[in-house]
Parts: structure tokens; sequence; C-alpha cells
């Protein structure tokens, strides 16, 4: 084969090559844009979404401010009172607590309960 | 050389039609200068684009990126529940691009019929400069604005998202987490000391979770803010912090809403807490205590004689209701003798006391995470007459945390507390400021002033409390105290529970009360502050209790105590 030929071959290979390694490189390339914009609207969602939550969370810690809860719970639950420190009782002085009334079936019952658990 | 002859390829055929050797290769220079040329002016082309992109225009455009960077978004901040105490909303700002507003009288005629919007004047003002790339109109604008605007289609107009920082609790916490300005920045408390950790990204989840508690935050404050109407205080304080320096709850009236800060005044933005510094009274004598019992100066069982006043130079130091005998050291903190106590810091001088109040962190400003901490205000000359005052709380001026901090430690085993307000890992205390024995005698002490002194109304039914009660004089400048009849006083209590493990220490004070006929006319401590202190733990006990919090022991200091 001459060295004509063999230029000529050479070329149109090379050509072919460089086609191909454009239109890979374009393909590649607009695929990674697109790829680009899902992940930015993905993003985008992300940042709507905690804004949003943000925006609930803060109405939720509104609405549990506890002068509002207090306010719906005298005009709610006027028969309740705020529990008293002598209704808390550590689990041991419970156990250990002698009762008034012995007597007491309920109690005695529950006492009972409260054993067999142990 | 080379042979072009012999070369049998068909270009170099033509090539041979050329007149031969000198005349080819300058046709071939002349191409190559010209393509050099012709890349060299492409070249330059370009390098002037950069130039003209990178440093002429820089200004122009720097302008805008620089107003968007300002758009900065905070971390939320929570209390130790997790509640929401303070966040940052999406809203939308309205801003102008000058250099592209086409029609500058259309564009702020229609502007100027928005609501909200700034007058004419201002609006014509900040679009004049045609070289601006970049001004603010209107900040979290409504989204029904927003609409309005964009329907519009005023060219140069357009919208960008913007963040809006929220306390979602108004005034109850604000002078501890403090505010921002209209960019996020913060200008005063947690949201100034940690301006630049709280800055976080779109996608952060970041919180900054504080010490203080809501629930018991928000019962303060209510008992608080009774307890000045009842008494007709100027303003009123309130502290509650766990025996490891954890702050619970911190609350200075009068305060501010920080979601909007127009109405008030520079007066309550005051933090009286850190930021104020007082002359606190009789409280200072359970650091007296602590100093006289450590040092082993004194015992409890120690005389003093109280049966007549101190003259010192024009001034005498008096008690108040005074027994007129001589007192042990417990009934000197008990009955609260001013002249028993300047003398039992005689006893003990100058040189230890000014040690102690070294340990103690009493002559430094207190390390907290708020800007504003006031620092002490210490006598320049510290002689013998200045610790007999600052033995029952005269002639020095600290702030009332300062104060707690101070007698937490003396009272929670005697390991030095570093209070604080953001929440973090169980650190070990180690450094220790007065002995377990000392730290146990000063508890019972104070528990003798809530059984049979001064404090008898801060007691709670089934609580072991240990508390002491102070009336300062409010000193007016270089007035002094002002007349008998015109002084002011603060009253404050400080106490804790329960008297064998303390967990939880309280301090409560008024600024000038006023005595009425529920308090026979009487302001000072006991009559107020220490009911208001009564109330705030009644509510708060079942909150933070674990159970039996009394013990009903008797006290090793009974025997030293003659209570008539």
């Amino acid at each position: 084969m001459s060295i004509k030929n063999k230029m000529r071959k050479l070329s149109v290979l090379f050509i072919c090559f460089l086609v191909f390694l454009g239109v890979g490189v374009s393909k590649f390339k607009y695929e990674v844009v697109f790829m680009r914009r899902t992940l930015s609207k993905i993003n985008n969602e992300i940042v709507r979404i905690a804004d949003d939550l943000r925006i609930y969370e803060a109405e939720w810690s509104y609405l549990n401010d506890p002068k509002r809860l207090a306010i719906l719970a005298s005009k709610y639950l006027p028969d309740m009172k705020p529990i008293e420190h002598k209704q808390i009782l550590r689990y041991n002085d419970f156990i250990n607590m002698e009762y008034e009334n012995k007597a007491d079936a309920k109690r005695q019952a529950f006492d009972n309960l409260l054993n067999s658990l142990m | 050389m080379f042979d072009f002859k012999n070369i049998n390829a068909p270009g170099f055929a033509l090539w041979q039609k050329y007149p031969k050797n000198g005349n080819l290769i300058k046709i071939l220079h002349r191409r190559a200068v010209l393509a050099v040329v012709f890349i060299c002016i492409v070249f330059i082309g370009i390098l002037w684009r950069l130039i003209n992109i990178m440093v002429i225009s820089s200004d122009k455009n720097t302008n805008s990126i620089h107003n968007r960077d300002q758009i900065i978004k905070k971390a939320d901040i929570i209390d130790r529940n997790g509640e929401l105490l303070a966040t940052s909303i999406t809203t939308s700002s309205c801003f102008a691009d000058p250099s592209v507003v086409i029609d500058l009288n259309e564009t702020i005629k229609k502007l100027s019929r928005i609501p909200g919007m700034p007058k004419i004047d201002k609006i014509r003002h900040k679009l004049k400069d045609r070289n601006k790339h970049f001004v603010w109109l209107m900040r979290h604008v409504h989204p029904t604005i927003e609409k309005q605007i964009m329907d519009m289609g005023i060219p140069g107009i357009h919208f960008q998202k913007d963040y809006k920082r929220i306390y979602i609790h108004g005034n109850l916490f604000s002078h501890v987490i403090g505010c921002t300005d209209i960019d996020c920045n913060g200008v005063c408390g947690i949201e100034k000391h940690f301006n630049n950790d709280l800055i976080v990204s779109d996608f952060s989840n970041k919180k900054l979770q504080l010490t203080l508690d809501l629930r018991i935050q928000s019962i303060i404050h209510e008992e608080l803010e009774a307890g000045i109407k009842m008494f007709h205080a100027k303003g009123g304080n309130a502290i509650l912090i766990k025996t490891n320096g954890e702050i619970l709850a911190i609350v200075s009236l009068p305060d501010f809403d920080p979601n909007n800060l127009k109405k008030y005044s520079n007066s309550d933005m005051f933090n009286r807490n850190t930021l104020g510094v007082f002359e606190q009274g009789s409280i200072m004598k359970v650091v007296t205590a602590a100093i006289a019992l450590d040092s082993g100066s004194s015992t409890p069982g120690s005389i003093f004689d109280a049966s007549t006043s101190i003259k010192v130079g024009k001034f005498s130091i008096t008690d108040f209701k005074g027994k007129n005998r001589p007192l042990t050291l417990a009934e000197a903190i008990v009955f609260s003798s001013n002249i028993a106590c300047a003398k039992i810091a005689q006893k003990f001088g100058t040189k230890i006391q000014k040690e102690y109040f070294k340990k103690l962190g009493l002559l430094e400003r207190l390390h907290l995470e708020l800007p504003e901490v006031g620092a002490p205000l210490i006598p320049k000359d510290w002689t013998e007459i200045s610790s007999m005052t600052i033995a029952y709380g005269y002639g020095i001026a600290l702030s009332p945390l300062q104060v707690l901090a101070t007698i937490t430690s003396i009272t929670n085993g005697g390991i030095k507390i570093n209070p604080h307000l953001v929440l973090q890992e169980d650190k070990t205390l180690h450094e220790r400021v007065v002995s377990e024995k000392t730290s146990k005698i000063v508890r019972e002490l104070m528990r003798g002033v809530v059984l049979y002194g001064t404090a008898r109304k801060a007691s709670v039914d089934g609580v072991d409390m240990f508390g002491k009660t102070g009336t300062a004089y409010k000193r007016k400048g270089r007035k002094g105290y002002g007349n008998q009849a015109n002084r002011d006083r603060l009253t404050s209590f400080v106490g804790g529970f329960p008297l064998e493990n303390p967990k939880y220490m309280l301090l409560v004070s008024l600024d000038s009360p006023q005595g009425d006929s529920s308090t026979h006319g009487y302001a000072t401590a006991g009559w107020n502050v220490a009911p208001i202190a009564k109330n705030i733990i009644s509510r708060i006990i079942s909150l933070i209790s674990d159970g039996n919090l009394s013990e009903n022991k008797t006290l090793s200091i009974q025997k030293y105590l003659k209570l008539n």
C-alpha cells in the first residue's frame, strides 16, 4: 500500500474519531447539564419543604406557648389543677410508705401488682 | 538541503511551479507572519475582554453581588426540651436595578401606589443613581403585595428570597436571646454573641440548644410581672439556676418584644440580671459567713456584740429591727445583723476577704454567652471600713447573676460553678472555693433564715428551702442614697432547695418596691420578694421535682439560735 493510501485511511479514521469524540463529548455535556438542572430542582424542592416545615414548627411552637395554653386550660378545663409536688413520690418512697388504711382493697391490690412486677 | 523534485506527493507538484528556492521561502515566511499577527490580535481581544470583565466592570458586578451576599439565614434557637424559641422564615424582598429602569417617573408613580413602599422622594433618591445595579425598595414583602408589584411588570424591579428572624414567644426571652437587625445580624443577646456561629446554609439543620426551659421561664415571668404590679416596683429580675451552672430561667423586667422593637426604649432593653450592677445588701452576708467559717476565724457559735451601733466617721452602722444584744454568728445571719456582720469581717480582715472574693470570681467580669455583662464595681482603696460595709452588702456592686453564681458555688458543696446558657455535656466541676463542711453550715444558716428570720414568707410547704433576703438602698450617683423619705430600695431573695443536696438556686429582685396596707407599709425583701419566690417555687416544683424534697432534720446550728 502506498503512502498516499495510508495517509488517506489514517485521515478518514482520524476524522471519524473526531466526529465520534465530538458527539460523545456533546452528549456527555448535555447529560451533565440535564443532571445539574435535576439536582438544582431537587435542591430547591428540599429548601422549599424545609422552609415550609420551619413555618409549621414555628406555628406549632406558637400554639404551644405556655401563656396561651394556660388561657385555654382555664377556659376548657376549669376543674383541673396543676399537679402539686406532694403528689410526686420516688418509687422507693412509694413502696416503703405505710398505708393509713391497710384494708383498702384497691391499694393493696396495686401494692401486690407492684411486688409481682419487681 | 531538502530536494523538492524527489517528492512524489501531488501537492508538491504545484509548489514546483513557483519560482524556485528564495521566492517560495519568502512567501511562506510572509504567510506565517500574517498567521502569527492574526492569532496575536485574537488573543489581545480575548485578553482585553477578560480585563474588562474582571477589573474594569468588577465594581458594578460586585455591587449587586455584595448586597445579595448580605442575605443570611440563621440557625434555630431551641430550649433544653427542644421547644423552638427563635427561627428564620423565608420571605421575599423587593429590589431595583436603577441601571435598567426605563422611565424613572413612571416607575416612581407606579411604585408609590403600593402600600408599604417608601415615600416618592425616597424612591426617587434610591433610583436616581443609574450606575447602581442594586437598591432595596421593600423588605419582607407580603405575598399579595409581591403579586401586585409583579403584575405591574416594571422593568428593573425584582424580587429575591430573604429571611426574617421570628421570636415565637415574643418578649419572654427578649433579654437573653436578644434580637437582630433587618439583615439578620445580631444586635444584642445570644443573637449577637453567636452571630457568626448561627449563620447557616439553606440545607443546614443546625440548632443552638440553650439550657433554658420555656415552661419555667414563662412561670417566672408571670409571677415576677404580678409581683412588680402588686408592689408598684419600677422593675425586677429573677434567675433560676441548677447547681451545676445551667441557667433554667432568666427574666428581667421591663422587657421588649424583639419582633417589634420600634415602641421600646433603651431602658426596656437593659438586662438587669447580667448588665446591671447593684449594691446587693444583706444577701452578701452569706458570703461573709462562708469566709468567716471557711477561714477558721469564726464558728457558728462565735459571739459578736451587736448591742450598739458602730460609728465610722460621720456614718454609723446600724441594724434594722436589731436585737440590741450580743449575737452568735448563726444569729447574725438568721436575724440579718449589719453590726455583727461588720464585726465578723473585722475579725477575718481585709486580706482574707479579698482573697476569697478573688477565689469566688467576684473581682472580675462574669464569663457568659452574652455581650451584655457588667463588670463589678469594687472599691479603689479596700480599707477596713470597706471590708465592714462589704460584709453586709454595701461598697461593692455586682450583677444579680454574679451574686447568684457565687452563693450557688458556696452552697452546692463548695465547688465553683460557671453559669452558662448553652447546653453542653456534663463537665466535672472541680475548683473548690469553700469546704463541704462550710457549705453545709451556710445552707443551715440560710435554712434558719427561712424558718425563723426574714425569709419566712418564702417557705414552701413540703420543701426544705434555704434562703436569705436583702434590702439595699439604691445609690443615686454622687448624691449618695438620698433622704430617708425618698430612698429607693433594691430588695432581693436568694435561696435554694433541697437542703441536703441542693439542686436548684433562685434569685428574685425588685427595683424600688412600695409598701402598702398588705405589707403594713414595709417595703423590705421579706414582704415583697420572699412571697414572689414562694409563688415561683410552688409552681415550678412539680416540673422539676423528682420526689421528696423535705427531710425535716433538726439543724445543727439550732443550738446557737436564741429565738426571742
